[in-house]
C-alpha cells in the first residue's frame, strides 16, 4: 500500500469568520478571538447558560440553513484545491450528529407530523451528490462529537484502498435548542466561558460551524500542480464499550486510538496536539489522561490546544474545523492558544499553549475527537516536504 | 495474497420472526409479516399496512437492565447482535474487544425520541428535558449500547443512509478489519417504525395504499418489478452479521455461511449508468440474485441495471424479502445480505415471493415457484435507495 493521501483544499463555516473565509478564521484563531458570545437564534430564558458560537448568518440562497452552511464549506474547499466540483470524478463523507434538525423543530412546534425533506442527516449528501453530480463512493456518517474526524478518516482509507482518487470530506452541525437543552439536561454547559484543562472548567460551550477538506491522492495531485497543505498520515477509531454519555475516565480508548494513527504513520511522537478539549471537567482530564498513556513521559513537552476555547463545540463540525487548524498550523508553523487558561489543575499538567499563540516547528499534529457511544477518533497530518 | 472475509454468525430481528431460522421459515413458506399497523391510528391516512414486530421482548433474547429504556431501534439491534454472536459460536465475555470492531447502519433511527424529547422541551420548558431521552435518540446510539453489551472496542461506527446503507455497513466493517487488524466485525442494520416517518413517506406517495379491512399482503403490499406496483409498507427490524478474516474462522472451525467476494458501496445510479458491480460475471453459473426493489418506481433503475449485468449470463433466480419484511430501510438490505448466505450455505432456493406480472426490464429472470434444492455458488444482492443510490454485494459459497 503505497498510496499517500495529501489535503489540497480547505473550506471552513465557524463562528469566528462568519462567512469571511479561511484566512481570516485562521488569524483570529491565532489572535485568541473569543467567538462565544449571547444566544441570538432562540430565546436562552429558562437555561443557566447563555451563550453560544453561533455564525453570523449569512444568506446566499434560500435553502435550510444546514443546506446553506454544507454547501458554503463544500464550495470553498473545491475553490481553495481548484477543482471544478461539476467536472471531476470524487467521492463525498459527510460527518453529523444532527443534520437538519432546525426544520424538524420547526415542524413540530407548530404541531406538524411531519420529517421535512432536509431532516434527515443523510439529506445533506443527497443534496451535494445531486448538485455536483458526485459520482461517489458517497457515505454520511455520525459517531457524535467525533465525525467530522471520522468522516475524514474514512475518506483517507478510500483513497488508500483505490476506491476514490479524490474525496471531498467533512462535518457540519448547526445550533439548535434541541442540542443546547440535550446538554444542558447533562448539565455539560458552561455558565461564562469555555475554559479547557484550566482548574475551573465548568462546562461546554455549544458552537456550530461546517468544514470540508479536499483530499487527493499524492500522485494526483502532483501532476496537476496542486496546493499541498499537508498530508494525512494515520487515522484510527477506537470505542470504550464503557457508557453511552460518560468516557471511560482512564482514556484509555482515546490513547489507543492515538497509537494505533502513530502506529499507521510509523513516528512516535509529534510536534502540536489539537485537542478535542471541551471544557468539561470530565473530558478533559480524561484526554490528558489519555495523552500521557499514549506518547509517555514525552506527553510534557507536546503543546497541547483546545480551539474549542474560542470556537464552542460544533458537534460534527468540531472534528474538521480542528482537522483545518492543524493543517494551517504546519502550513504557518504557529499553534493556536487555549484562551480562558488561568488556574492549572493539578489533574491536567500539561502545556495547553495558554492564551497566546506560539511559533513552533511543526511537522506533526495529531487531532483527537471524542463523543457519546464512547467514541474516540485520532487524525494525524503531517508536512510533505 | 488478499485476504479473504467470511460471514460466521447471523441474527435477525424482524416482522417476519425472531432468530434466522424462524426467518428462513417464512420465506421458505412466504409467510410474509405485513398486517394492519397497530402502534397507531391509521383511521383517515392512505396507508394502514406495516411490517410491525409485536410484543418484543429484549429480555427473552438478552437480558440485561442497563438497555431496558432504550428505543426500540438499539433494542433490536442488540438482540440481532447477540443472536448473530451466539450463531458464530462466539462469547463476548471472553473475546478480546480490542479486536472487535461494529458498524451499524440506520436511516431515521430513533426519531420517536427526538420527538419525545423536543415535545417536553417546548410543553414544559428545558427543566423537563430528559437527559436520557437525548442520549438515545442520537443516531449512533444502537451502535454505542451494543459497543457497551458485547465490549467491543475496537470501533463503533454509524452509517446514516437510504435503504442500500445496510450493505454499506458491510463494505465499511470490512474496511476497518483489514485496517484496523481486527479478528471480528459485526455489521448490522436497524430501524423502528415511526408514525411521523410513516406519514411523511405517505405523503409523498410512496405507500402502498393496501386494504384496511381485507388485509392480504401477497395482493395489497408490496409488488416488486410488479407492473401495477403501487408503493412500498413500512417495516422494522434489524440484522446483524458476525463478520471474519477467513483466516481465524477457520482456525477454530466456524461454520462459514459465505464468503465475501467483492462490495461497490454507494455510488450515485442518476450518473454512472453502469455501476461494474461484478468484476467478472460468471456465465454459465446459477446465480441467487437478492434484489431490493420495494414496489417503488425506483424498481425500474435496479431492473435495467441488472438486466444490463446479466445480459450474457444464465437466468439468475430472482429473490426479493421486501413482500415478506416490508421496507425497513438500513436494515433491509444487510437482512437480504444474510438471506442470500443462507441461501449459499443451505444450497436451498426459496420459491420467489414475486408472484405477479413484471414490468418489462424484469421480465428476463426466473422465478421458482416452490424451494429448489441447488447448490448456488454465487449470491448477488443489490439494493437501490430512494434518492436513486445503489450499493451492491457479490457472496460466494465457500468451497469445501
Amino acid at each position: 500500500m503505497n498510496r499517500q493521501v495529501v489535503v489540497t483544499g480547505i473550506g471552513v463555516i465557524s463562528p469566528l469568520e462568519s462567512g469571511k473565509g479561511l484566512e481570516v478564521f485562521w488569524q483570529e484563531l491565532v489572535a485568541g478571538k473569543n467567538a462565544i458570545k449571547e444566544i441570538n437564534s432562540f430565546d436562552a430564558k429558562g437555561y443557566e447558560c447563555k451563550i453560544a458560537g453561533e455564525v453570523e448568518d449569512f444568506k446566499d440562497s434560500e435553502a435550510d440553513r444546514w443546506i446553506r452552511f454544507l454547501d458554503s464549506a463544500f464550495k470553498q474547499a473545491m475553490e481553495d484545491a481548484n477543482i471544478d466540483a461539476n467536472a471531476a470524478s470524487f467521492g463525498l463523507c459527510v460527518g453529523t450528529v444532527l443534520g437538519g434538525i432546525l426544520a424538524g423543530q420547526e415542524a413540530w412546534k407548530n404541531g406538524k407530523q411531519e420529517m421535512p425533506e432536509t431532516y434527515s442527516l443523510f439529506s445533506g449528501e443527497h443534496y451535494l451528490t445531486n448538485k455536483y453530480n458526485i459520482k461517489g463512493p458517497v457515505m454520511s456518517i455520525s459517531t457524535a462529537c467525533a465525525s467530522g474526524t471520522d468522516a475524514i478518516g474514512i475518506a483517507y482509507r478510500n483513497i488508500l484502498w483505490g476506491k476514490a482518487d479524490v474525496m471531498i470530506a467533512g462535518g457540519i452541525d448547526i445550533l439548535s435548542e434541541f442540542a443546547f437543552a440535550g446538554f444542558n439536561s447533562l448539565k455539560a454547559l458552561t455558565k461564562d466561558r469555555v475554559r479547557p484543562f484550566d482548574k475551573n472548567r465548568d462546562g461546554l460551550a455549544i458552537g456550530e460551524g461546517a468544514a470540508f477538506l479536499v483530499l487527493e491522492e499524492f500522485g494526483t495531485a502532483q501532476k496537476r500542480g496542486a496546493k499541498i497543505y499537508g498530508r494525512i498520515s494515520g487515522y484510527a477509531s477506537r470505542a470504550d464499550a464503557n457508557h453511552l454519555t460518560g468516557p471511560d475516565k482512564e482514556g484509555k480508548g482515546l490513547a489507543s486510538a492515538m497509537k494505533a494513527a502513530l502506529n499507521e504513520a510509523g513516528i512516535s511522537r509529534v510536534d502540536y496536539i489539537n485537542a478535542h478539549g471541551t471544557g468539561t471537567a470530565y473530558n478533559d482530564a480524561m484526554e490528558t489522561k489519555a495523552i500521557k498513556l499514549a506518547f509517555g513521559k514525552s506527553a510534557y513537552n507536546i503543546p497541547v490546544s483546545s480551539i474549542k476555547s474560542m470556537l464552542g463545540h460544533s458537534f460534527g463540525a468540531a472534528g474538521a474545523i480542528e482537522a483545518a487548524a492543524c493543517l494551517l498550523a504546519i502550513r504557518d508553523e504557529i499553534i493556536p492558544p487555549t484562551i480562558n487558561y488561568q488556574e492549572k489543575d493539578p489533574e491536567c499538567d500539561l502545556d495547553y499553549v495558554p492564551n497566546i499563540a506560539r511559533k513552533a516547528d511543526i511537522k506533526s499534529v495529531i487531532s483527537l475527537s471524542a463523543g457519546f457511544g464512547g467514541q474516540n477518533a485520532a487524525l494525524l497530518f503531517e508536512m510533505v516536504s | 495474497m488478499t485476504e479473504e472475509f467470511v460471514i460466521t454468525g447471523i441474527g435477525i430481528v424482524s416482522p417476519a420472526d425472531i432468530g434466522k431460522e424462524a426467518f428462513w421459515g417464512s420465506l421458505i413458506n412466504c409467510k410474509s409479516g405485513i398486517k394492519e399497523i397497530t402502534r397507531f391510528d391509521t383511521r383517515g391516512k392512505k396507508s394502514h399496512l406495516g411490517g410491525e414486530i409485536r410484543g418484543f421482548d429484549l429480555d427473552a433474547v438478552f437480558p440485561d437492565k442497563r438497555f431496558r429504556r432504550a428505543a426500540n431501534t438499539s433494542k433490536y439491534c442488540l438482540a440481532s447482535a447477540k443472536l448473530a454472536i451466539d450463531d458464530a459460536g462466539l462469547d463476548s465475555s471472553k473475546w478480546d474487544g480490542t479486536k472487535v470492531g461494529l458498524v451499524v447502519a440506520v436511516t431515521h433511527s430513533a426519531i420517536n425520541y427526538s420527538r419525545e424529547f423536543h415535545a417536553a422541551l417546548i410543553k414544559e420548558g428545558p427543566l423537563a428535558a430528559s437527559p436520557l431521552l437525548f442520549s438515545d435518540s442520537v443516531l449512533n446510539a444502537p451502535a454505542g449500547n451494543t459497543s457497551i453489551a458485547f465490549h467491543i472496542k475496537g470501533a463503533a461506527h454509524t452509517i446514516v443512509g437510504g435503504i442500500p446503507a445496510g450493505l454499506d455497513a458491510i463494505g465499511y466493517a470490512i474496511n476497518i478489519m483489514k485496517m484496523n487488524d481486527l479478528d471480528i466485525c459485526l455489521a448490522g442494520g436497524a430501524e423502528e417504525i415511526d408514525s411521523l416517518v410513516f406519514d411523511s413517506y405517505a405523503r409523498f406517495g410512496l405507500l402502498s395504499p393496501g386494504d384496511r379491512f381485507q388485509i392480504r399482503p401477497q395482493e395489497e403490499g408490496i409488488k416488486p418489478f410488479g407492473i401495477d406496483r403501487n408503493g412500498f409498507v413500512i417495516g422494522e427490524g434489524a440484522c446483524v452479521l458476525v463478520l471474519e478474516k477467513n483466516k481465524t474462522a477457520l482456525e477454530r472451525s466456524a461454520r462459514i455461511y459465505a464468503t465475501i467476494s467483492s462490495f461497490n458501496t454507494t455510488v450515485n445510479l442518476k450518473t454512472s449508468k453502469s455501476p461494474k458491480i461484478f468484476r467478472a460475471m460468471p456465465v454459465d453459473e446459477s446465480i441467487y440474485l437478492s434484489t431490493g426493489a420495494n414496489g417503488t418506481a425506483h424498481d425500474s433503475t435496479e431492473a435495467e441495471i441488472l438486466k444490463t449485468e446479466f445480459a450474457k449470463s444464465k437466468k439468475p433466480y430472482i429473490g426479493n424479502i421486501k413482500p415478506i419484511i416490508g421496507e425497513c430501510f438500513a436494515a433491509s438490505s444487510i437482512t437480504q445480505a444474510a438471506s442470500a448466505a443462507m441461501v449459499l450455505y443451505k444450497a436451498i432456493i426459496p420459491p420467489s415471493t414475486i408472484r405477479h406480472d413484471l414490468t418489462s426490464e424484469m421480465r428476463w429472470g426466473r422465478f421458482n415457484a416452490s424451494e429448489e434444492n441447488i447448490e448456488v455458488k454465487t449470491a448477488i444482492v443489490s439494493s437501490i435507495g430512494l434518492e436513486g443510490e445503489g450499493s451492491f454485494l457479490v457472496l460466494k459459497r465457500q468451497i469445501g
